[in-house]
């Protein structure tokens, strides 16, 4: 393949002289864009060079040691680090930011919570004062037929009726019975007489108070 | 936490590499530590400004975090593998400068001052730096001006020759006598090159 020179020296194929003719700016990264194609061209077709290039890159990267040296900043340490905990950390960070979310809707939702418990213990209590009118109206009519009939109430029903026996809720979900005197359709009290465990389905079975009383539905929420 | 730091201060390079391409943060801080300062070094030479230096060095650790698992220990050290990506970006962010006039001379006058009886006259406190200091000083300086030109300025040798207004030939075989000087050093001294 290759002729010898007249000094006794083999002639080299016109790639190969291109190839060493190029190598040494190649290793220090001196070629444009063509030429380093052309090169790597070589290199392709010829892999058995490739040892050749590697140990003169090896050489030119020795010139990254030589510079004087000079210490960097400390805030580019800090700036690096910040940078890749973004970018490494962007998951865990995210679940940390959504945990605060999270905490942050948690104690939202629990003053909501407290708001909305309080909210419904005062309606509570403004029916409770409603139920009592409505007793006391109650009272007020019965007090009228017995007067009527003669006969007088007994402490025991006026205790019950008062609604002083237990816990205003109690009271209120739970009233005592009436007398079945009282419980005609259409009276006033007639939601009261639903048994334990089943006001709801005895409200809807019941039928609906007189315009006077609407709020005296039982709270299903209680 | 201090343990931990412990257990990366006595780990190699590759050890080192090998976590941070698992996202382990301390072991890049180590890495960091470790050759930032070579890093710094080689970006300052090349851009001549400290913004731009700690600018450079700061993108290629970005570029070493992100692709950690891509180092391969047979191919060369942790540190070249660094160096070379602090000089690649180094060359990107030259040759796409406008003012390459203003870098040109700043490269001319810090080769000035870097001549050999000056240069090579500090406390050396890396041997392999002073080996390879050790190889430059023995170029003649019309070699070293070249390889410094095409290494550190990323000038190509046409840009070279057009610079110092010298046949392409003669740059080519600066360039070439010069890195094969280097290699002798080493050869003729019983020392390895360093990788």
């Amino acid at each position: 393949m290759s002729d010898e020179r007249p000094g006794g020296e083999p002639r080299r194929e016109p790639w190969r002289e291109r190839f060493d003719d190029l190598k040494g700016a190649y290793a220090l990264g001196a070629l444009d864009e063509s030429e380093r194609e052309e090169f790597e061209g070589y290199l392709v077709a010829h892999p058995e060079l490739q040892a050749e290039v590697d140990e003169l890159g090896s050489v030119a990267d020795l010139l990254a040691l030589a510079p004087q040296e000079y210490e960097p900043s400390p805030e580019l340490r800090r700036t690096l680090l910040d940078r890749i905990g973004d970018v490494s950390n962007a998951t865990p960070q995210r679940r940390a930011r959504s945990r605060g979310r999270i905490f942050g809707r948690g104690g939202l939702a629990t003053a909501a919570a407290v708001l909305a418990v309080v909210g419904l213990f005062l309606w509570n209590a403004s029916l409770r004062g409603e139920v009592e009118d409505l007793r006391g109206t109650l009272e007020t009519r019965e007090t009228h037929e017995l007067q009527g009939s003669g006969r007088r109430r007994t402490s025991g029903e006026r205790s019950s009726r008062s609604g002083t026996a237990g816990p205003f809720w109690w009271r209120k979900t739970y009233p005592p019975l009436r007398r079945a005197k009282s419980t005609k359709p259409g009276s006033c009290m007639a939601t009261f007489r639903s048994p334990p465990g089943s006001s709801n389905r005895a409200t809807e079975e019941t039928p609906q108070p007189p315009s006077r009383a609407p709020s005296t539905r039982p709270t299903p929420w209680l | 936490m201090a343990n931990r730091e412990r257990q990366y201060l006595l780990l190699a390079d590759e050890d080192l590499m090998s976590l941070a391409g698992t996202s382990d943060a301390g072991a890049f801080a180590g890495l960091y530590d470790r050759h930032s300062r070579a890093s710094y070094s080689l970006a300052y030479r090349m851009m001549g400004d400290r913004q731009a230096a700690e600018d450079l060095v700061q993108e290629a650790f970005l570029s070493v975090w992100r692709s950690a698992r891509s180092y391969r220990a047979e191919r060369g050290s942790v540190r070249t593998w660094i160096l070379s990506i602090v000089h690649n970006r180094g060359i990107d962010q030259l040759r796409t400068m406008a003012s390459r006039r203003r870098v040109h001379d700043k490269v001319e006058a810090t080769t000035s001052i870097a001549q050999p009886s000056e240069a090579f006259a500090e406390t050396w406190r890396n041997s392999q730096r002073e080996q390879v200091r050790e190889a430059l000083r023995i170029l003649p300086p019309e070699q070293l001006k070249v390889l410094e030109l095409a290494y550190y300025s990323g000038y190509t040798h046409v840009e070279i020759a057009d610079l110092l207004d010298l046949p392409l030939g003669t740059v080519k075989d600066r360039m070439r006598l010069g890195l094969q000087k280097v290699r002798e050093y080493f050869d003729t001294s019983g020392r390895e090159v360093p990788r």
